[in-house]
Parts: structure tokens; C-alpha cells; sequence
């Protein structure tokens, strides 16, 4: 099989299946519980009057898990399998991008489970969501002698990292809270332009995953927007959570990468940009959907444009 | 004089694999010209290439022209000063991709056995390389052509860099990369 064939079925097609069954599971699931409200009351929301009850937002968590799966079998179908380390080593984590697909699952079930049970406790479940996103940091900082010289670096990284989880996580959750659950998937693809740039730029194998987390985004927006068509919605934008994880490890994996200085600017972007879209959005959350995702939409190529310039479109075009 | 120039020819192809830049090689006398020698790779995919070596280098050789099959050749490369015809294909040749510089920022050759060639001032160098942590064998042709007091060994060979793990890109980069080394020794 060539490496295209490779890239496109390990991270393309499989993980959209995976997070768009799972996706699809969430809805079912919700359907179910729906079914069984007296009041028929839509239990995706988590401000629905009945979403305090766990059960009917449990399906969340299934979309959420799903999704880590989908980046799951993108990891091992590319990294896993055919390593020549041994078998713990290799699914641990060679490299240290590689590591955080751990605390990344640990991360979305925190919150996922945490919007599903206990909606309006918030502070609770961000604290911990980010003692696991310092753990991602930490797992994800690459380390040891030869890295001796970015030392430096750590400490404000590593508050970048869990600042950009964090601030993303709680921007795409408010989305929700202000009837964007539908559309805040699309605000997390947004999101990964920038690092997909990034790392695409320097080093291949985490430009894969990051291309593997869009396919399994679009899998599971795909099914949400199909259910919405049906007039259902689902839990499933709960995916947002361990993809918020993605969007800083990856722009962290690339900064510590390159060997090439990008204005900060770009890293502010890579790390920030649903929160940027959630901040722009705020002035007009109670308007019709039909401007504000308008204005989103603007505000993310806009940005992504400018990224895309200073990285791609003013150097050479030349294809290595 | 020619089978001392067999003998040089014989213990330079050894560092065909490594020979670059700024660096500063001594067998027995012979100091070598580090201006004027140079290691280079040359990467091939379907449709294209890209040239590329090594800046910095340390080697060190011993050579006896009474025996000039004895001789050895050791050489290290520094791996961080990779250079490429591209600024971005430099930083992505430096990753785990590919080259890993950050994990192992050393590449070294270390010759086993030395052949004399069909012809004078030809010879065949075998010895093992080692790169990404992995060591495999290698083995070479070189000639010498010989200018006043500068003896200038030049070698071409291929390897399969699969064989050292460096995998990525297979089908759109080749597993084959040609390495050309040119050698000026002092005499």
C-alpha cells in the first residue's frame, strides 16, 4: 500500500467511521432517553432543564470517547504498528507528541463527564481538567539531554498549553450553553488549521494525527448535522473536549520542532482560535444563528488566511 | 609513491559516508583539506531531487604505506549541521522523520577492512555505519587522483536508508539515496 493509500485510510476514512458510528451512538442513545421524558425534552443542551440528569447526557461522553478512539486507531494503524520498539514502549509513547493521546482521552472524559452530570458545576471539573491538561504538558514537552537548550521554554509552554485547553474547552461548552451546538464542531476544525499548518511544515508524523483529528471531527459534525436535519440533536459536540488537547499539543509539538522562528502571533492563533471566535461571538450570542455563524466563519478564515500566508503562501511554493 | 597512493586511496573511501565541511582529518602525516572536501547526499522521488550533507565532521585514520591494508578510518558526523537546497526540507530532514538529530545527533563510520581495486589509485573500503542508533554495513568503491602535493579521493555509492529505520515517506521519497564524497588530503 503507498504511503498516500496509508495516510488516507489510517487517517482519513478510518477515524471519520469511528468518530461518526460514535457520533451516531450518541444520537441513538439520546433518542432513547428522549423517548422516555414525558415532556420530550431535548437532552443534547446542557442548560435543557432535564440535562442535570445524568443519564440523559451520558451520551456525550460516548461521542467523546468515540472520537479518542478514532485518534486512537490513526495512532496505531501509523505509529504502532510496524514499530520496531517493544510493545509497551511503542503504545506509551516513543516520542513525546506521541504521549498524549493519554492524558488527550483522560482530558475529554473529564469534561464530557462532567457536562453530562454536573453542568452547572464548572469550576470543579475545569480544575481538574487542568491538573490533566498540565499533565498533557508535561507528557507532551519533549525532554532529556538533547534538549537541554529549550529548557527555557518549559515553564511558559506548558502555561500555554493548559491556558489554550482550558480557554477552549470552556469556549466551545458556552457555545453550546448559547445554542451553537450544532455548529461548534465546525469552530474545532477551525481550530486545527493552524497546527495542522504548523506541523505540516516540520514534522510528518504529527501533521498525520492532527489530519486524523479533523477526519474524525468532520465524521462526527457530519452525523450531528444529519441528525439535525432530522430534527434530532445529540450530545456528540461533547468531541470538542479531547480535541481542544490536539489543538495545543500539536501547535506545542511543532514549536519545539522547527528550527525556523514564526512570529508569535501565529502560535497565538494556532493555540487560541475557537476562544478568539467564542470571544467575537459573545457581543451577539443571542442573535440568529444565521449571523453568528456567518461572523464566526469570517472571523476563522480571516485568521486562518493570515496564517496560511505567513506560512505557505509567502515562501517558495516549491513542493519538497 | 603508487603504493602509497593505493594505500591512501584505500583508507579515504572509508569516509565516503561522512566527510564534510570544517573538519580536520590526520593519518599518519597526511592532514586533510578540509576547504576542499565535502560530503554530500543527493534524496530522489518520482519526479525530482534535493541535494543535501553534513557541515561539520571529526574523523581520524592510521595508515601504514608498507601495509596499507592494515589502515583504518574512523569518522563522526555531526548530525545537527545538516544542510539542504531547501530551508524547509533542512528543518524537516532534521525531525524524526528522518535524520532525528535531537535524539541522535551522531553519525559515525568505522572502516572493518580494506580492499586494493583492479587498478592503481582504486580501491574498496567495507566498514560499519551507524545512524538513528542503528549500525549496518557498508561497503564502497573510491579512486584517487593525484595534483602536485593534493591527493583528491572521490567516491560515489548508495544506500538504502530503510535499513537504518529512517522509513518515512516511502513511496513518495526513495529508499535509496546516493552519497558522493570527495576527500582532499595534504600529502
Amino acid at each position: 500500500m503507498s504511503l498516500t493509500s496509508q495516510v488516507v485510510a489510517s487517517c482519513l476514512i478510518i477515524p471519520a467511521l469511528i468518530a461518526g458510528i460514535f457520533a451516531w451512538a450518541t444520537g441513538w442513545f439520546a433518542r432513547r432517553v428522549r423517548s422516555k421524558n414525558s415532556d420530550g425534552s431535548d437532552p443534547a443542551r446542557p442548560n435543557d432543564a432535564k440535562a442535570s440528569n445524568g443519564l440523559e447526557t451520558a451520551g456525550g461522553v460516548i461521542a467523546a470517547i468515540g472520537w479518542c478512539m478514532a485518534m486512537m486507531a490513526a495512532m496505531g494503524m501509523r505509529q504502532w504498528v510496524g514499530s520496531e520498539t517493544g510493545l509497551v514502549e511503542t503504545i506509551v509513547g516513543v516520542e513525546s507528541w506521541q504521549r498524549t493521546i493519554w492524558p488527550m482521552i483522560l482530558f475529554g472524559i473529564v469534561l464530557s463527564i462532567g457536562a453530562a452530570t454536573q453542568p452547572d458545576r464548572g469550576a470543579s471539573r475545569y480544575a481538574l481538567a487542568g491538573l490533566t491538561a498540565a499533565l498533557a504538558a508535561f507528557m507532551t514537552l519533549p525532554s532529556g539531554e538533547n534538549w537541554s537548550d529549550q529548557l527555557p521554554l518549559h515553564r511558559s509552554w506548558s502555561g500555554l498549553m493548559v491556558a489554550s485547553c482550558l480557554a477552549n474547552a470552556w469556549a466551545l461548552e458556552s457555545l453550546v450553553r448559547q445554542r451553537g451546538d450544532r455548529w461548534c464542531p465546525l469552530v474545532l476544525l477551525a481550530g486545527f488549521a493552524t497546527p495542522a499548518m504548523l506541523t505540516a511544515l516540520n514534522y510528518a508524523a504529527p501533521a498525520e494525527w492532527v489530519l486524523a483529528s479533523i477526519a474524525a471531527t468532520v465524521g462526527a459534525t457530519g452525523v450531528i448535522a444529519w441528525q439535525a436535519s432530522r430534527g434530532a440533536s445529540s450530545a456528540a459536540w461533547m468531541v470538542v473536549f479531547p480535541g481542544c488537547v490536539v489543538i495545543a499539543s500539536m501547535t506545542m509539538t511543532a514549536r519545539f520542532y522547527t528550527y525556523e522562528d514564526y512570529p508569535r502571533w501565529v502560535y497565538s492563533i494556532a493555540l487560541f482560535l475557537p476562544a478568539m471566535i467564542r470571544f467575537i461571538d459573545l457581543p451577539i450570542q443571542s442573535r440568529s444563528w444565521r449571523l453568528r455563524v456567518p461572523v464566526a466563519a469570517l472571523v476563522a478564515i480571516g485568521l486562518m488566511l493570515a496564517c496560511a500566508n505567513e506560512l505557505i503562501l509567502s515562501e517558495p511554493t516549491e513542493n519538497w | 609513491m603508487r603504493s602509497f597512493v593505493k594505500s591512501l586511496a584505500v583508507f579515504a573511501v572509508a569516509g565516503l559516508s561522512a566527510v564534510a565541511g570544517n573538519s580536520v582529518a590526520k593519518a599518519d602525516g597526511l592532514q586533510l583539506d578540509s576547504a576542499n572536501s565535502k560530503i554530500e547526499f543527493v534524496g530522489t522521488k518520482p519526479g525530482g531531487s534535493h541535494d543535501g550533507g553534513f557541515k561539520d565532521f571529526t574523523a581520524s585514520a592510521t595508515i601504514d604505506p608498507a601495509n596499507p591494508l592494515s589502515g583504518t578510518l574512523s569518522i563522526e558526523i555531526d548530525s545537527t549541521s545538516l544542510w539542504s537546497d531547501h530551508p524547509k526540507l533542512t528543518n524537516h530532514l532534521k525531525n524524526p522523520d528522518f535524520f532525528d538529530v535531537r535524539k541522535f545527533p551522531k553519525i559515525s563510520f568505522k572502516s572493518t577492512e580494506m580492499m586494493p581495486g583492479e587498478s592503481a589509485g582504486a580501491g574498496m573500503v567495507k566498514g560499519e555505519m551507524t545512524m538513528l542508533g542503528k549500525t549496518n554495513e557498508v561497503e564502497f568503491p573510491v579512486t584517487c587522483a593525484v595534483d602536485g602535493t593534493t591527493c583528491t579521493l572521490t567516491g560515489e555509492f548508495k544506500i538504502d536508508r530503510t535499513k537504518w529505520g529512517m522509513n518515512y515517506g516511502q513511496g513518495k521519497v526513495d529508499n535509496d539515496v546516493s552519497i558522493k564524497a570527495t576527500l582532499a588530503f595534504k600529502m
